[in-house]
């Protein structure tokens, strides 16, 4: 298995995808601290608002990066289908749980490398404003939240591409998926948002809406897939403790407790990769490769 | 050049694609009024308007339109059928303008199916909408060109770029791409109608505060944070783009502000693009 990570990230480091996908995201990044840097001097509250900068920043980088996710994984691992490469690789001596899990661990190595680059790239700022008015420790938890979902991401996508040989199908897929979850997530927030105001203002005494308010049980399958779904997650890098804590007020929970929260969420995730490569490698296993 | 249309307009109709994307469609039109009846309670049915989802197809045309556009005429470069067809006696020329026709006949097909599939349920399942419906059949008349320029557009990209994988990546992240500016572009477009509405006589002519009134807008007014060139191409984004049509289509309950420029943009991108395309088509060595 070693040869064939090392063939693998060979061709990934040399092929031009990575390399355009790495250029790509390096202006987006410069572009993100560019555009934010150039608020008009009112807005500015001297090195602290680059902390703002700097959390926009990562939580675009994370939402753009789903979508190249989708195309990279799709259009790297595809070719292999098409140019008879895994059939090679199995007619060798390798297995196919090995095959699959090659790819897994190249598309994911390649997504953290990338996400280092920009983050480093976003951090340069701080060199001149200074890290004061910046929390330590939710930009750890949203840094490490991060990491995992680019994981759990990659192994929905080399799912995917494994086992749809055709690449713009792998393609379309990949991205008709993704388009779709976010949507899901999208809804799925907008559901809780409007059950938490409706509750609040009848509580308050206030005008509501019955029909936005859901019955207990509706509310805990809503909140169960609101921290299952990595989309939901993606979309709650920007709030993390706020998400973690459950929207209770963060300034009474200590911060070992928030790091126990996301460690429960991590190892969602980590259930999640396990039982997405389990299915990938099974049904690939049983895959007529043509 | 008959016969060419003909005969792609049979293999478009009885192959997959075309189906599959209608099966899509057709999931896509009842499954927002199913999923929204699911969870209404009893009580509350005469409450909900529906309208939204009625122009969901149009938002989503982009995506549609890339992935048939790339996938009908992108497979006939890497199958070498355009060779064949050149070798035929077919000019470059008719060649583009039948994919061309193709492509919209079946995208116009699948808008309207959309169209009605989702009323039918809004209609069965929660009776009333707000728009009247000769408002909405006009509407989807400008749609319809909207639809046509948009394939248009797909269209020039599949035949300069001249592969099936390329073409879909492209084409996708454009409409991607083009979505996420039009949310954008709507978005400060309003925060600049606000500003001119609590502004007021200041910096806008009594006549057009009447129309930003009116309509919620008012065109080639500069604020403070919005002006000069910037604003002219924010507005021409904002009539053009197909999303953004849709979008404002979901919103207002009778023909929107400035529709005759949208329907003058449409004509325009389509007679534009297929211009690009053509040219550079006959150009471009097939591989």
């Amino acid at each position: 298995m070693k040869n064939l990570l090392k063939a693998e990230f060979s061709r990934m480091f040399r092929s031009k995808l990575f390399w355009i996908f790495m250029i790509l995201s390096v202006v987006f990044c410069v572009y993100s601290i560019y555009d934010d840097a150039n608020m008009p001097a009112e807005f500015r509250q001297s090195g602290q608002i680059y902390g703002y900068v700097f959390e926009a920043a990562l939580y675009f980088y994370i939402l753009v990066y789903i979508f190249a996710a989708a195309v990279l994984d799709s259009l790297f691992i595809s070719r292999e289908h098409a140019d008879g490469t895994i059939r090679n690789k199995i007619i060798s001596g390798h297995s196919r749980a090995f095959v699959y899990m090659t790819e897994l661990i190249v598309c994911s190595v390649t997504g953290l490398i990338m996400f280092i680059v920009n983050l480093a790239i976003i951090s340069l700022p701080f060199l001149k404003f200074g890290i004061h008015g910046m929390d330590g420790w939710v930009t750890m938890r949203r840094i490490i939240l991060i990491a995992v979902l680019i994981i759990a991401i990659n192994a929905l996508f080399v799912l995917f591409s494994m086992l749809i040989p055709s690449r713009a199908s792998s393609v379309v897929w990949s991205i008709v998926f993704i388009i779709i979850m976010l949507v899901s997530s999208g809804l799925i927030q907008d559901k809780l948002d409007n059950d938490s105001r409706s509750r609040n203002l009848r509580e308050s005494g206030e005008y509501y809406e019955h029909s936005k308010i859901l019955g207990d049980t509706e509310r805990k399958v809503y909140k169960a897939l609101n921290y299952i779904l990595p989309t939901n997650q993606v979309i709650h890098t920007y709030d993390i403790d706020d998400f973690l804590a459950d929207y209770k007020d963060t300034s009474e929970i200590p911060q070992k407790k928030l790091n126990i929260y996301l460690a429960g969420l991590c190892l969602l995730d980590a259930v999640t990769f396990v039982l997405v490569t389990a299915a990938g490698i099974t049904i690939f296993r049983k895959k007529d490769l043509k | 050049m008959i016969r060419l249309l003909r005969t792609e307009f049979a293999r478009c109709f009885t192959g997959k694609l075309f189906w599959l994307v209608v099966l899509f469609n057709v999931v896509l039109a009842s499954s927002f009024n199913v999923l929204t009846y699911a969870t209404t309670k009893s009580g509350d049915f005469s409450n909900v308007f529906t309208d939204k989802t009625l122009y969901i197809g149009l938002i989503s045309m982009g995506l549609t339109a890339a992935v048939f556009v790339a996938f009908h005429a992108g497979s006939e470069f890497d199958e070498g059928t355009i060779r064949n067809k050149l070798i035929a006696g077919n000019t470059k020329t008719g060649i583009y303008i039948c994919d061309l026709a193709v492509c919209s006949a079946a995208l116009i097909i699948i808008q309207y199916l959309y169209f009605f599939i989702a009323y039918a349920f809004s209609y069965i399942l929660f009776g009333a909408l707000h728009h009247s419906f000769s408002v909405m059949m006009q509407l989807q008349l400008i749609g319809a060109l909207g639809t046509v320029a948009v394939t248009a557009f797909m269209l020039m990209i599949t035949m300069i770029v001249r592969s099936r994988t390329i073409a879909v990546t492209v084409c996708m992240i454009a409409a991607i791409v083009f979505f996420i500016a039009c949310v954008a572009i709507i978005n400060e477009l309003e925060e600049h109608s606000m500003e001119l509405l609590d502004a007021g006589p200041e910096i806008i002519s009594a006549e057009k505060y009447a129309v930003l009134d009116k309509y919620s807008y008012v065109y080639g007014v500069d604020s403070e944070n919005l002006f000069g060139t910037e604003l002219a191409v924010k507005e021409f984004f904002y009539d053009s783009l197909l999303q953004s049509q849709a979008l404002r289509f979901s919103d207002e309950r009778s023909l929107p502000y400035h529709w005759e420029f949208m329907v003058i943009y449409n004509i325009a991108i389509t007679l534009v693009t297929t211009l690009i395309g053509v040219v550079s088509f006959r150009r471009l060595d097939l591989k």
